[in-house]
């Protein structure tokens, strides 16, 4: 009997171990296991690696095949016709200046989407509405038949393998690197024969960030910066190695929850929170007018034991706009909000774009 | 299994060690955390106070959810040992009866429909009153339903399609509700003892006494109802006086549970066995205090375990209770073909 | 000696949802009386029994208990007068024998069921008086369905009660403790004055227990009184409509039947010898005749009661011509011919000259005689015997012999 338990008990620990073990690692570039790489394989062929480390064989047109690659992990490019679903690959797509010509799909309602591009094509019927992220419409899907379907949820992967749409997992973008977003740039520009554009994109945020390094080197404090969202009783986080603490190192802040790693926004204690909320001048969160949240004084009601936190006393607090998760490719122009943000006195008269203040 | 019993005297020896492991739990809640604060600095806080953010740290968020962990886990504890007395059956927990999905369901209204986007901030209790008012529905359509129905096992059969009934409309306003709502909504479903105000342990601890010393009183009934309604009655039970003051009291605890920190699964199912297994007793005046002592213990150390495991990051209770309570409830079931 | 009425039924109609499965029962339970349903399944025995413990209300009619109906009984009140036992054995949670026993208490213990040095007394003469002393560390879960039913006994028996009301004492308790539980229920109504009602499924036990039997048929109690009047063949058999079996009075016992199919044999017993042949005849389906047996004869209670043909001559005469010319009329044909290896006395001396016959005839004979006694009693002759060890030594004989 004892042994039984016992068995339950090592089987118990050894899947949690397994679950959680791997979800802590701090998931920066190197250990994605070559997510988002591309790789020449000469005349014109490439391999590229998905989010989960899917292998596809990008084939120009024309061009025949390389063994050793499942049917729906063959592409053949540039691909002409996509379907979407995270607003980060649309912002990519617009970059990459594909988006009015290959963009034929979207899941999420048009009431949903903020840019005003993404909404006409579905008014016209240029862009077909695919259902929502919780229900897949398989169906309209089917009839619009895209070339590729760009999604983050893994859970249509057998579904589209039947209906033989190449699916290509793009991780959720909230948590990535700065250097992982370039790499993705480079990723699904090799889908549509943009790599130009891709290396365009890496020097101008390059400069971009070194700019604005050099020219908040010079500030004699760093301001101390908070990102995370308040729930009732429950805080997340969003951890020392995403692309948000990055910029806010690199425009001169100072991350305060440097202890945090994680792919994604976290859940940390409370004490943690309110330890460094003590001390924060500047709190960023994703709660915003658009889902209730318009002052301080309605994330204090949310949980009012951070009422406390030097942000709602005497400091500030931003948080995006609506149009904030459709524009995310513009790296550049958020870093230089972002410092702007940190420190005014450089940036007189800057108009904010993508956050707005709290009061 | 070769049980033998025990005496008085292993008992006293036994309470007084769950008692030091009540004791010996808060005393690590209070001491480890996220924000170090040293014993020396937390004694001169205790003891001469102090308006440092230590202070702050301390009283504001640490000693309540300590508090909250305590009582919390003691009411689950008492209220799941109350329902497996009631169904006579040893795997039941708080929740069988609609009481976590009639909450749940009333906090996905208030979280998730566009209705409550006004009232968002409003009143920070609106989760709590939600919660609470659920639980109670729920309670009191299966009670309208089951009132001449004398079989236990019909009861918790119509608390479990309850469930799933709540559970349909709560998924059905998953669906049609925005991403950011969704995360919220998700997050509560974790169930967390942090977080909670001065003001919400008063009714808890308040309430939580009251009902805990009221479940001390029913005693001698639940002792006669072990052996089923049938013999208790012949024993001069009020049976139909007995039931609602169970279901009650048990709705009632893990109900304000459920409200102040989301449901928390598994305490209120292995716990009860725990404390029967470890007293060799079924004596309702022993297990009682002995659920109550074991489930403050229990939670306690659980919780410490699911903020200190990955700190700063906090892992859901449910999951360190669960990854406790599975193999007991697994190891049990397996037993149950020779004893309970 | 007659003891005060305890329970009294006006009139009663017992069912479920205004639905009376058996009415119009109007019948007094005396002190110390044992009393036994007896009646088919489904005759409603439990329902009586559960209406009389106010488990269920009453479709009509009215119940008295100590001159007092029955509804207006407070629930505590009643727990110190009435105790049951059902039939349910297996209990929720962890206790012991003693523990369990305690439980009885309950209608005499304060608010928080703290028992009281007279409560501990009370607790363990209940249990010695049940021959469980032993079991009062044990778990009850861990106990025997024997053991158990002591406890449930003693439990009801620390209620103290007047009456004890039990559904089915006996069901699948091993022989032991079947003997031991009906010991003790005759001891609680003779030593203690505890009225006692029980369904019981085995007319045996009953009869031999019972002060008083009810017999429950077709929606009526088609007899009520002491055994020794009520229970012989022909009630018996109405009650559970038997075919195949039969009661006998004076063994106080069901007999089964056999069906006749597996070939003629005539038995020659007396004294008792014959019983064993005759149940293994009739169980393997051997229509059996047998003869000639006095009518006092223990051979002729079963015999009769497993449906043989019988030759019988008064007790304690000699074996008349005309009793053996009917023997020797159902000796014709092929009839196999068993010799139970009876005594021969004065008066069954016609017996072995029924033998010495079917010798001379040719017929063949299975003996259980040893071959000396044979050869001194049928002569030279003894060599056309078949001699067998026992009676299933002359089942394989005549199996064979087919």
């Amino acid at each position: 009997m004892k042994k039984h338990v016992l068995a339950v008990i090592l089987w118990v620990s050894a899947v949690a171990a397994g679950l959680v073990l791997p979800a802590c690692q701090p998931q920066s570039g190197g250990s994605l296991g070559g997510a988002f790489g591309v790789r020449e394989l000469g005349e014109g062929r490439q391999e590229i690696v998905d989010g989960v480390g899917r292998r596809f064989l990008l084939v120009p047109e024309g061009k025949s095949a390389l063994p050793g690659y499942p049917p729906t992990q063959i592409i053949t490019i540039p691909v002409k016709r996509v379907g979407a679903g995270l607003p980060y690959d649309i912002g990519a797509m617009r970059y990459l200046g594909v988006l009015s010509d290959s963009l034929v799909g979207v899941i999420r309602r048009e009431d949903r989407w903020a840019s005003a591009d993404v909404r006409a094509g579905i008014r016209s019927g240029k862009i077909a509405y695919l259902g929502e992220p919780n229900g897949i419409d398989y169906e309209r899907l089917r009839v619009v038949s895209p070339d590729v379907m760009l999604t983050s949820d893994k859970r249509l992967l057998p579904k589209l393998d039947e209906l033989k749409i190449p699916a290509i997992i793009t991780t959720t973008p909230m948590a990535m690197t700065i250097e992982e977003r370039l790499q993705y740039f480079y990723f699904l520009a090799a889908l549509f024969g943009r790599e130009e554009m891709a290396k365009q994109y890496e020097a101008v945020i390059q400069a971009k960030l070194a700019e604005v390094k050099k020219q908040t080197t010079s500030v004699s404090r760093k301001p101390k910066v908070i990102w995370g969202d308040i729930y009732q009783k429950r805080v997340l986080v969003e951890p020392m190695n995403s692309y948000v603490a990055q910029l806010v190192e690199v425009a001169g802040g100072d991350y305060l929850f440097d202890d945090v790693r994680g792919a994604s926004c976290l859940e940390i204690t409370l004490e943690r929170f309110f330890s460094s909320g003590l001390q924060a001048d500047i709190f960023f969160t994703y709660r915003s007018p658009a889902v209730g949240i318009d002052s301080k004084q309605k994330l204090i009601t949310e949980n009012p034991r951070l009422a406390d936190i030097k942000p709602f006393k005497t400091g500030l607090v931003y948080c995006p706009q609506p149009h904030f998760y459709e524009s995310l490719e513009r790296l550049d122009d958020i870093i230089v909000e972002i410092a702007a943000i940190l420190h005014p006195q450089l940036y007189q008269g800057y108009e904010l774009q993508f956050f707005q203040k709290l009061d | 299994m070769n049980l033998t019993t025990l005496s008085p005297r292993d008992r006293l020896w036994l309470f007084i060690a769950f008692g030091a492991a009540v004791v010996a739990a808060m005393m690590l809640n209070t001491v480890i955390g996220s924000v170090p604060i040293s014993l020396s600095e937390l004694w001169s806080i205790i003891g001469h106070g102090s308006d440092s953010a230590n202070a702050d740290i301390l009283w504001k968020i640490r000693l309540p959810r300590v508090i909250a962990a305590v009582l919390g886990g003691a009411m689950l504890a008492v209220s799941g040992m109350l329902l497996q007395i009631f169904f006579r059956n040893p795997i039941v927990g708080p929740f069988v009866l609609g009481i976590s999905s009639g909450a749940t369901l009333l906090v996905a209204m208030v979280m998730l429909s566009t209705l409550s986007l006004g009232f968002t901030g409003v009143s920070p209790h609106l989760n709590t009153l939600a919660a609470l008012i659920g639980a109670y529905g729920t309670m009191t359509i299966i009670l309208l339903i089951t009132a001449n129905i004398k079989s236990g096992v019909t009861l918790l059969i119509i608390g479990l399609m309850m469930g799933y009934l709540n559970g349909a409309v709560t998924s059905i306003l998953v669906a049609f509700a925005e991403r950011e709502k969704v995360k919220q909504f998700v997050l509560w479903q974790f169930g967390s003892f942090s977080g909670l105000s001065w003001q919400e342990l008063f009714v808890l601890l308040g309430l939580g006494g009251l009902l805990l010393i009221g479940v001390y009183t029913l005693s001698k009934p639940l002792n006669a109802f072990l052996l089923g309604e049938e013999y208790a009655l012949s024993m001069g039970v009020n049976i139909k006086l007995f039931r609602f003051l169970i279901v009650l009291v048990a709705c009632a605890l893990a109900g304000l549970v459920t409200a102040a920190a989301g449901p928390v699964a598994f305490i209120g199912l292995a716990v009860p066995h725990m404390a029967r297994l470890s007293l060799k007793t079924s004596d309702a005046r022993l297990l009682i205090p002995g659920a109550l002592l074991l489930g403050a213990a229990i939670t306690s150390l659980c919780d410490l375990v699911a903020r200190q495991i990955f700190s700063p990051v906090e892992v859901p209770i449910s999951a360190i209770t669960a990854c406790f309570g599975a193999p007991i409830v697994i190891g049990l079931l397996l037993k149950r073909k020779t004893s309970l | 000696m007659r003891t005060a009425v305890l329970m009294k039924m006006q009139d009663l109609g017992v069912g479920y949802d205004h639905q009376a499965v058996v009415r119009h029962i109007s019948q007094e339970i005396r002190q110390g009386q044992f009393v036994s349903l007896l009646g088919p399944n489904g005759a409603g025995k439990t329902t009586i029994l559960r209406t009389l413990a106010r488990l269920l209300a009453p479709q009509q009619g009215t119940i008295f208990l100590d001159g007092k109906n029955l509804q207006d009984y407070r629930q505590a009140d009643l727990a110190r007068t009435l105790a049951v036992v059902l039939t349910e054995r297996n209990f929720f949670g962890m206790f012991t024998g003693f523990d369990f026993v305690a439980l009885g208490r309950y209608p005499h213990t304060g608010f928080l069921g703290r028992l009281q040095p007279k409560d501990i007394l009370k607790t363990q003469k209940a249990l010695h008086l049940v021959n469980a002393a032993d079991l009062a560390e044990r778990y009850f879960n861990e106990l025997s369905d024997g053991e158990r039913q002591k406890l449930l006994l003693a439990r009801a028996l620390a209620q103290e009660p007047k009456i004890i009301i039990l559904d089915e004492p006996t069901i699948h308790l091993d022989l032991k403790h079947r003997l031991e539980v009906m010991t003790i229920l005759r001891r609680f109504c003779r030593d203690q004055g505890i009225s006692v009602i029980a369904s019981l499924h085995d007319v045996d036990i009953a009869s031999k227990v019972s002060d008083i039997v009810a017999l429950v048929r077709d929606g009526r109690i088609i007899g009520w009184g002491p055994p020794e009047d009520l229970l012989n063949e022909a009630t018996v058999t109405h009650l559970y409509e038997l075919n195949a079996a039969a009661y006998n009075r004076w063994l106080g016992a069901i007999e089964m039947k056999g069906d006749g199919t597996a070939g003629k044999v005539f038995v020659v017993a007396g004294g008792g010898t014959g019983t064993t042949m005759y149940r293994l005849l009739a169980k393997q389906g051997f229509a059996v005749t047998t003869g000639v047996i006095h009518e006092n004869d223990i051979d002729c209670y079963v015999a009769k009661a497993l449906g043989a043909t019988l030759i019988m001559e008064k007790p304690l005469e000699f074996i008349s011509e005309e009793s053996m010319g009917r023997a020797q009329g159902h000796l014709n044909g092929n009839t196999l011919v068993i010799d139970t290896g009876f005594p021969v006395t004065g008066i069954n001396q016609s017996n072995l000259e029924l033998l010495k016959l079917c010798l001379a005839e040719g017929k063949r004979i299975f003996t259980l005689r040893e071959k000396a006694a044979a050869r001194k009693l049928l002569g030279a002759d003894y060599q056309k015997l078949v001699f067998c060890q026992d009676e299933i030594g002359i089942l394989r004989a005549l199996t064979s012999h087919h």
